[in-house]
Parts: structure tokens; sequence; C-alpha cells
């Protein structure tokens, strides 16, 4: 049985670099997961192994197949890049960029299980230390070595990243995906408003696009001064198609619109039946220091949470209005 | 973990989700009626509350003396050195004058080609800041609550939702990111390039980040965020962006 399990682990090493000479990119993975595996039974498989030594005879030994000498040179390889891989990463937690380049580049030329990861982490670094040209090349090497890898997505996002950082931003048209088109039109609306805006407008209406992508695609245009944003913006927030996309609208119009009357608040507040929407109108009030509506939407309100909700935004606003009532609330 | 053993403690991160509104029905439950974990929560509250009334240091009134009278000395020789070489300054300025009419026709011609404009961030900055602000807030909360249950798994478990939760942290960490870097807010930048880095990690390897970097970050994130207005505190609290049942 011990016996059995040394040689089936062995043949399983034989098999994977068999598959590594047909195909190296899967099979470098495959071998590290079987590694990783293998590393947990070592201490068994260890004293199992040289159980089986010393019952065979030493010139038998020197034939034995590589995959029984696997034991110390191919876990001490994963270890180490593990080791280094790990290094990595923490120096870049520790924002020092060129040690991390240097442990990753182990990682990398060992064509490990890591190898994808660290190409990322090498042109994030690259990035960071503002060598923008070299993270290029880095993502470049990433893609055509692990053109499976789940790391593109992640690598998509930096490569637009160190094209912007060129003086080549990814035009919105050209983006591989929309979170990417975003990220461009949010470059894009910080360049050229004028030109930004129609686009968002019609990506953050578009309810084909889920709703995360339009709630990013509206924080950009709420970033927008030219008057159709801000109507966009306005039209969201009193529309009722998606409750998590109003209240954000709401959040964004109380914010950048300083000249809007709060009246528009308190419209929503009335027609919509959805306590998160109420909420977001309660904050806009708020912020927007209108004690006055807050007060008729307490008195009126028949909803017990939402009207301690609207007690407890006025009790933190400094209003006449907003002390009469409280005081109002005590006496009774 | 209350169902068999209500004699066993909040964790620190079940503590925090007390603090973030982010808590469970048992977990408030326990707190009720546990004297111990009520102290505990009482002294992280403080702990935060103390830090938030940390303000950046005022200068006193001869700070500007102070730096003058460091850096005299040094400007005292430079001008020593200037008048050594004021023969050079004829030369200097013919050469500055020709670099400056170039600089000025460059500029003039990308203005004619390059239709730049900056009104939507320039105009109303203000208004942009406060935007980017209750963004990163509402972000970092969140960010916040997913690390504290993810603390709170054996080997960092990751279920499906938050899987996609994460990478939608992610891609919304790097949409505020590149708008803390082009409104030049340093620090947010910083915060939430730090944040990025381990959110990817946890997209992509969950176990491979370790109980203390996350523990560190979470703790990190509390602090930073509350000192600036990013974390939980008494008039965010009640944001419109209320934590559902999963908040993320």
């Amino acid at each position: 049985m011990k016996y059995a399990i040394a040689l089936l682990t062995g043949t399983f090493i034989i098999l994977s670099s068999a598959v590594a000479q047909e195909a190296p990119d899967l099979a470098v993975v495959a071998v590290d997961d079987q590694i990783d595996q293998i590393r947990s039974a070592m201490p068994v498989i260890n004293d199992q192994l040289a159980q089986l030594r010393a019952t065979i005879p030493v010139h038998i030994q020197e034939n034995l197949p590589l995959g029984l000498m696997f034991d110390s040179d191919v876990i001490s390889r994963a270890d180490r890049n593990d080791r280094d891989y790990r290094a990595g990463t923490r120096a870049i937690d520790q924002h020092d960029y060129e040690g991390a380049i240097k442990d990753l580049e182990q990682v990398i030329n060992a064509k490990s299980k890591h190898s994808d990861a660290a190409l990322y982490w090498k042109a994030y670094a690259q990035m960071k230390m503002g060598h923008s040209e070299g993270a290029l090349a880095t993502l470049t090497a990433l893609n055509r070595l692990y053109p499976n890898s789940s790391w593109l997505n992640d690598a998509k996002a930096l490569n637009a990243e160190a094209r912007s950082q060129t003086g080549h931003p990814v035009s919105p048209e050209t983006a591989a995906d929309d979170e990417l088109k975003v990220l461009a039109l949010n470059g894009l609306m910080h360049s050229n408003p004028e030109q930004a805006t129609p686009i968002i407008e019609k990506f953050v209406s578009d309810p084909k696009n889920s709703p995360q992508l339009r709630e990013r695609a509206l924080f950009v245009l709420a970033r927008s001064s030219q008057p159709g944003a801000q109507k966009t913006v306005a039209a969201i927030a009193q529309g009722s198609a998606n409750p998590d996309l109003q209240a954000k609208a709401i959040q964004y119009l109380a914010v950048t619109n300083a000249k809007e009357s709060s009246d528009i608040f308190t419209g929503i507040y009335q027609r919509s039946s959805d306590p998160q929407v109420k909420r977001a109108a309660l904050n806009a009030l708020f912020l927007k220091k209108d004690a006055n509506a807050l007060v008729s939407i307490a008195r009126h309100e028949s909803n017990p949470q939402l009207k301690r909700e609207a007690v407890q935004r006025l009790a933190a606003m400094k209003d006449k209005a907003a002390t009469d009532y409280m005081l109002e609330i005590l006496n009774k | 973990m209350f169902e068999e053993q209500d004699q066993i403690h909040l964790t620190e991160g079940q503590a925090l989700q007390i603090l973030t509104g982010n808590a469970g029905d048992r977990e408030k439950k326990h707190l009720a009626t546990c004297e111990t974990c009520q102290a505990e929560v009482e002294s992280y509250r403080r702990t935060l509350d103390h830090v938030s009334r940390w303000a950046p240091p005022v200068r006193n009134a001869c700070y500007g003396q102070s730096v003058w009278r460091q850096i005299a000395p040094a400007v005292r020789l430079r001008a020593r050195c200037q008048r050594r070489r004021r023969w050079m300054l004829g030369a200097g300025l013919a050469a500055s004058i020709a670099v400056f009419a170039v600089a000025l026709y460059t500029s003039h011609e990308q203005r004619l080609t390059v239709p730049v404009s900056r009104q939507s961030v320039a105009a109303n900055p203000a208004a942009s800041e406060r935007l980017l602000d209750i963004a990163v807030q509402d972000h970092v909360r969140r960010a916040t609550s997913l690390l504290t249950r993810i603390e709170d798994q054996p080997e960092h478990a990751v279920e499906g939702f938050e899987r996609d939760a994460i990478s939608n942290l992610v891609a919304e960490n790097r949409l505020y990111r590149q708008t803390a870097e082009q409104e030049n807010d340093r620090k947010t930048a910083q915060l939430l390039s730090d944040l990025e880095t381990a959110l990817v990690v946890l997209k992509h390897d969950p176990a491979r980040l370790p109980v203390s970097d996350v523990r560190e970050l979470r703790k990190k994130l509390i602090v930073v965020g509350h000192s600036n207005g990013f974390g939980f505190s008494n008039i965010s609290d009640f944001s419109d962006t209320q934590p559902k049942k999963i908040p993320l």
C-alpha cells in the first residue's frame, strides 16, 4: 500500500512532465497544482520513500525513474517560487517597487503557476515607478505567454492606464469592454467634457447596461457641469426604473448642484414608495439644510421608521424650525 | 456562531460590524445581553471617536521665520555664487528668451489644434471634490465590510456573490482612484491604490492574502477613512446607501 502511494504520486509527475512537453502553458499549471497537493502529503510520502529505498539495492536505485526522485528538488522549486511571489507582492504593499520587480522576475523566469500573476504585478510596479512603456511591454508578454490567464481582464485595465500615461489614452469607442469604456470616458470627461457628456448620458440611460456599470457611469456624468449632464442626473433622480440608481442620482444631485431647489427632493420623497429612495431624499434635504421640508415630512409620515429618520436628521441641524419641532415632540 | 454557544464573545470583526451597522441579528442579540462585549464595542467606539478628533497640527506664528533661518545660509551662499557668475547672465537671458519663445509658440499651436476644455472639473471644483468624497466614503465602507466578513472566514473563503462583489469593488476603485489622481487628491489616491492591490489579490486568490494583511488593511481603512470622513461617522451613517443584506 505504501509503495502504491509513492508510485502513484511518481506516475503523476511523470505523466505531467510528458504533458508539459506537448502543451507547456497548461502543463505548468497542472504540475504546480499537483505539487501543491503532494506538498501537503510530503511528510508521510517522504517516510515511505525512505523505507522503500532502504529495501532497493543501490545499483537499482541509481536507475530509478525521475518520478521517484522528485521529493526534494521539485518541491523546493515550488516553494521558492511561492516565496518569491509572496515577497514581490509584499514589496508592492510596502511601495518598494524596485524590490518587487526583482522578486517577481524570479517567478516569471521560472514559468511557474504564479508567472502570469507575477507579470501583472511587475507591470503594476513599473507603472507606479512611471515606466509606462516597460509596463506595456510586460503586459504584452502576459498576453502572449498566458492567453488563458485569469489576470488578462485586470491587465486590460492596467494597459489602458499605461497608455494614458504615455499620452495615448484608449478612446471610449475602441475600449475592449464596458468597464474600460467607463474609465476611458472618465478620462475624456476630464479633458473634453463636451465630447464625453453625450456619450456617457446614453450609457447611463441604457437599461441594457448592468446596474453597477450604470452607477459608475452616473458618477462620471455627475462630475460634468454641462447643463445636459445635470438634467440627465435630475431625470434619473426623479425616475423610478431602478431604485439603486435613483438613490445614487439623488445623492449626487444634492452634493453637486447647489442651486437646485430642495422642492425636487420633497417631490421625490412624496412620489416614491421605496424606503431606500425616500431615505436618499431625506439625506438630500438634510444636505440642503431644508429644516422646514424635513419637519413637514416628519409631521405627516406614517411609517415610524422613516419618521424616526427624519427626526434624526432634524436633531443634527442648527435651525429654529428644527429646534421648535424637537421641543414640540418633547412637550407632547 | 451563537446558535449553540451563546457564551462565545463577539470577534473583533463582529464588534466592528456592530459599529458599522452591518451586524446580524444574532450579533446584536448577543451584544444586548453580554456586558463584556458591550465594553469591548464601547472601547472601539471610543478609539474611533478619539482618532477622529485629531486635527492636523497648527503651525505656530514663528513657523515662517524658522524656515527662513534654516535656509538663509544656503540662499546667501547661492547669491554669492550668482554674483561671481553675473557675466553669464547675458548669455543665459538670451537662451531663456529663445526657450520661452519656443514654449509660447508650442502652447499657442496646441491651443489652436487641441481644444482642451477643463470646464467640467474646474468650473465647480468644490462640487467635484464633494462628489468624490461621498462616492469614496460609500466605497470604503463597503470594502471595510467585505474585509471584515472575509477576515472572519476560515482560509478567507469567498463565496460566489462575494466574488462578484469584489470584482465590482475593484472596477469601482479604479474609477475613483483615477478621479482622485485627476483632481490631484494624493491622499485619497494613495488610500485607494493600497486598497486596490488588496482587492485584486482577493479577487484572484483570497487564501493568498495573509490574515494579518486583511486585518491591517481593514484597520487602516477604518482609521484613515474615519479621519478623512470616509468611514462611518455620525452624519454619513445615515447615508442613502444603507447596507442591505448583502451590502456589496
